[in-house]
């Protein structure tokens, strides 16, 4: 039996069949139950843990099926849709999930249905066909049961005989749209859990495998059944997505992103090979994995052709290859490179992208002139006390990290207005930029935010930039 | 067997010898104390306050195209690199290719694998802070893989230089630059000291100057039309100074002008 408090009192929140039996139903409060069955046992309700282990059910049952929802608080709803022959017929994979099931510790209710709502209320109330299903599977509302009862009638069955339109005025636009749910005239899509995928291959084990080789080898083999079907498609992966589903019910999910689309087996299993090796925690076989499945989600146009071996484009793929390794090896995401954006505003006229993504054409600095640009920025700028001569005069020195620098040589100021487009109020600080350079050689970027006198009173300074 | 011989003989002709490309510098005593200029199949030690900046401008000068891999450890305490001031640095920003590698540990292996690719331009490794890890055994791994690939590499510590393997070690040091009219500061100039150079002279001082638009450095005194003495030299060696224009430096410009952006089409 699992309680919890409210308002003071422990009350029952879900209890088993043996409990039920004994009259110790929902509701009851803690007190009244141990007074009817002393030795009762007894947990704490937890919502959150219930879905989060509901969750961790549903993805293992990805291995029936892609199309795979949890409905919390204890219903899990598969859509096997052309799946059923792959466990050799519908019976026999309501049986295998009911023994995976009971496995792990849980029974389970099963149901088959022509539509999802049909299906979990068959698996509610049980029986064997939509119309003998009783009243409450239309409606919670204890008022629409009593109505629909005092109609004298007393199935889903004697329901769907009526004429939509007068039950529709009568009930509700409510019921009618759960008897269509329950009676298949309205579809009820189930999001797919894992992403639909173009090319899928997946290995059954009769008994789970452990070992480190043998999983390799499985997944060798996985790459190769990939491999001929892509090449038949005229397709590369750019995204390899692993499965491994754990004979007790976990699954261990890995992917993989390529830079450019690729299908070659042995470049695979290798940067596979690394992405494992990086892993913070390492691959827990457990008692073996008993299916692996590989998915490859996103696919792109690869020629048939081998990439002729001229400079330019031995160059381009062994790049694509240490980009790849590096990436499996990393993660994607810390592989940069400088892009850059039409704005004035320094900190946002470059910024890093992802390798890989378009390159756009970095304007040439004038001919002649000293750079106008420190080689590093700091963002946010790094506030500074400034001595000026007069306060829109250049600056004469300044202290930054607890140092002072005397400026030796500056030029500026270059004037960069604020986005005030960008604003509503239109207000923003126009920035001085100067570039200046210290007793010992040092070249720095700073500003000072706000024009004097015309933007405000006692502007402030920063230092934006290093140059080399 | 003279067959055997002759053919042998005939297949040394013709084999491509191993040429150690150069990198030139100042075309003075830095070129001379290098035997030509530094290596480009090795991996060189950078520290110093200008570490970052000289260690851009020799990947910048560098003949190479490809793009150069910046592997760093972590975020260091001044800022991100900003594309704007590199690309007035004379070089594409889309040749720099940045990889956060997190750690020291990682940033090597990244290392490890950039080093093996001979298509990129350089390998340049950013370590923040001490970086024990980065010890003598490491640096001999990193010059080995740079030699053996020719792969240009570079190891910027952001602390202080420990023993190392590198072919040179230099301290890069911002210099006060020439002023330009109405006092504002001109062209980049480092203070760059020749630390250590395996096998070779070292303790070398030479003020360089940057020429963005040629991608080469210039000596200081030269470009300003004069001699600038600079801390120690050899006393004993006539020193060498032969004009600007010749020596690698030059060549390699006159090279990669044409070359920029090759890579991003």
């Amino acid at each position: 039996m699992l309680v919890a408090s409210d308002r003071g009192r422990q009350i029952i929140r879900a209890a088993n069949a043996a409990a039920l039996a004994e009259g110790l139903t929902p509701g009851l409060a803690l007190a009244d139950a141990r007074a009817a069955v002393p030795d009762v046992a007894v947990a704490a309700f937890d919502p959150d843990g219930d879905a989060a282990c509901l969750e961790w059910l549903a993805r293992g049952a990805t291995r029936w099926s892609p199309l795979v929802r949890a409905c919390p608080p204890h219903g899990l709803m598969i859509d096997i849709t052309g799946c059923a022959h792959l466990f050799g017929g519908e019976a026999s994979l309501v049986a295998d999930a009911v023994t995976r099931l009971g496995r792990l510790g849980f029974s389970a209710q099963p149901a088959l249905a022509a539509t999802p709502a049909a299906a979990m209320a068959l698996a509610r109330f049980g029986g064997e066909r939509v119309g003998d299903l009783p009243l409450a599977a239309l409606s919670d509302l204890e008022s629409v049961q009593t109505a629909l009862r005092r109609a004298g009638l007393k199935q889903v069955g004697d329901v769907a005989r009526l004429p939509r339109a007068a039950l529709a005025s009568r009930f509700g636009e409510a019921l009618v749209a759960a008897l269509d749910q329950l009676q298949e005239a309205a579809p009820q899509p189930l999001d797919a859990l894992l992403p639909a995928a173009p090319v899928v291959v997946q290995r059954r084990f009769a008994q789970p495998v452990a070992s480190h080789e043998a999983v390799r080898a499985a997944l060798e083999k996985l790459l190769l059944a990939a491999n001929v079907k892509l090449t038949a498609l005229g397709q590369g992966g750019r995204r390899f997505a692993l499965a491994l589903y754990r004979a007790d019910g976990h699954v261990a999910e890995l992917a993989l992103d390529t830079a450019a689309p690729q299908r070659d087996p042995a470049v695979l299993l290798r940067l596979f090979d690394e992405r494992i090796a990086a892993l913070n925690d390492p691959l827990d076989p457990g008692f073996g994995y008993d299916l692996l499945r590989l998915a490859v989600p996103d696919t792109a146009p690869l020629a048939e052709t081998q990439l002729g071996l001229d400079g330019g484009a031995l160059a381009e793929t062994q790049l694509t290859a240490l980009v790849d390794r590096l990436a499996a090896r990393l993660g994607r995401g810390r592989l940069k490179r400088l892009a850059r954006a039409d704005s004035h505003i320094p900190e946002q006229a470059s910024f890093e992208l992802p390798l890989g993504s378009d390159e756009e054409q970095w304007p040439l600095p004038e001919v002649g002139e000293p750079p106008g640009r420190p080689i590093r920025l700091f963002d946010p700028p790094q506030p500074i006390e400034v001595m000026a001569e007069v306060p829109d005069g250049p600056p004469r020195r300044f202290r930054w990290r607890a140092r002072v620098h005397d400026v030796m040589a500056h030029e500026g100021p270059e004037r960069i207005a604020a986005q005030w487009w960008r604003r509503k109020d239109g207000a923003g600080l126009t920035r001085d930029y100067w570039r200046v350079e210290d007793a010992e050689g040092r070249r720095y970027w700073l500003f000072r935010h706000g024009l004097y006198e015309r933007e405000t009173a006692a502007p402030r300074w920063y230092l934006h930039g290093l140059f080399a | 067997m003279s067959v055997a011989v002759a053919s042998f003989l005939v297949a040394r002709a013709a084999a491509p010898r191993p040429r150690v490309r150069r990198l030139g510098l100042d075309g003075g005593r830095l070129d001379a104390a290098l035997a030509g200029g530094l290596a480009l199949a090795g991996c060189h030690e950078l520290y110093g306050p200008a570490a970052t900046a000289f260690g851009l401008m020799l990947v910048l000068a560098s003949p190479r195209a490809g793009p150069i891999l910046w592997i760093s450890d972590g975020r260091g305490e001044d800022g991100r690199l900003y594309g704007a001031g590199i690309s007035e640095l004379g070089g594409d920003p889309a040749r720099l290719w940045l990889v956060a590698a997190g750690g020291v540990v990682p940033m090597l292996r990244a290392a490890a694998e950039a080093q093996a690719c001979p298509a990129l331009a350089a390998v340049v490794l950013e370590s923040h802070g001490e970086a024990r890890a980065i010890d003598l055994t490491v640096t001999r791994r990193l010059q080995l893989a740079a030699a053996a690939h020719g792969v240009f590499t570079l190891l910027l510590r952001g602390g202080p230089p420990r023993p190392s393997a590198a072919l040179t070690r230099w301290q890069a040091l911002p210099a006060p630059a020439r002023l330009l009219a109405a006092g504002a500061p001109g062209p980049p100039r480092l203070a760059i000291t020749l630390a250590r150079q395996r096998g070779g002279p070292a303790d070398i001082n030479q003020l360089l100057e940057w020429n963005r638009d040629r991608h080469r450095f210039v000596a200081a005194g030269q470009s300003a039309g004069q001699i600038v003495p600079i801390g120690v030299a050899f006393a004993r060696r006539p020193l060498l100074h032969p004009p600007p224009h010749s020596g690698a430096g030059a060549a390699a410009a006159a090279q990669r002008a044409p070359d920029r952006n090759s890579f991003a089409a």
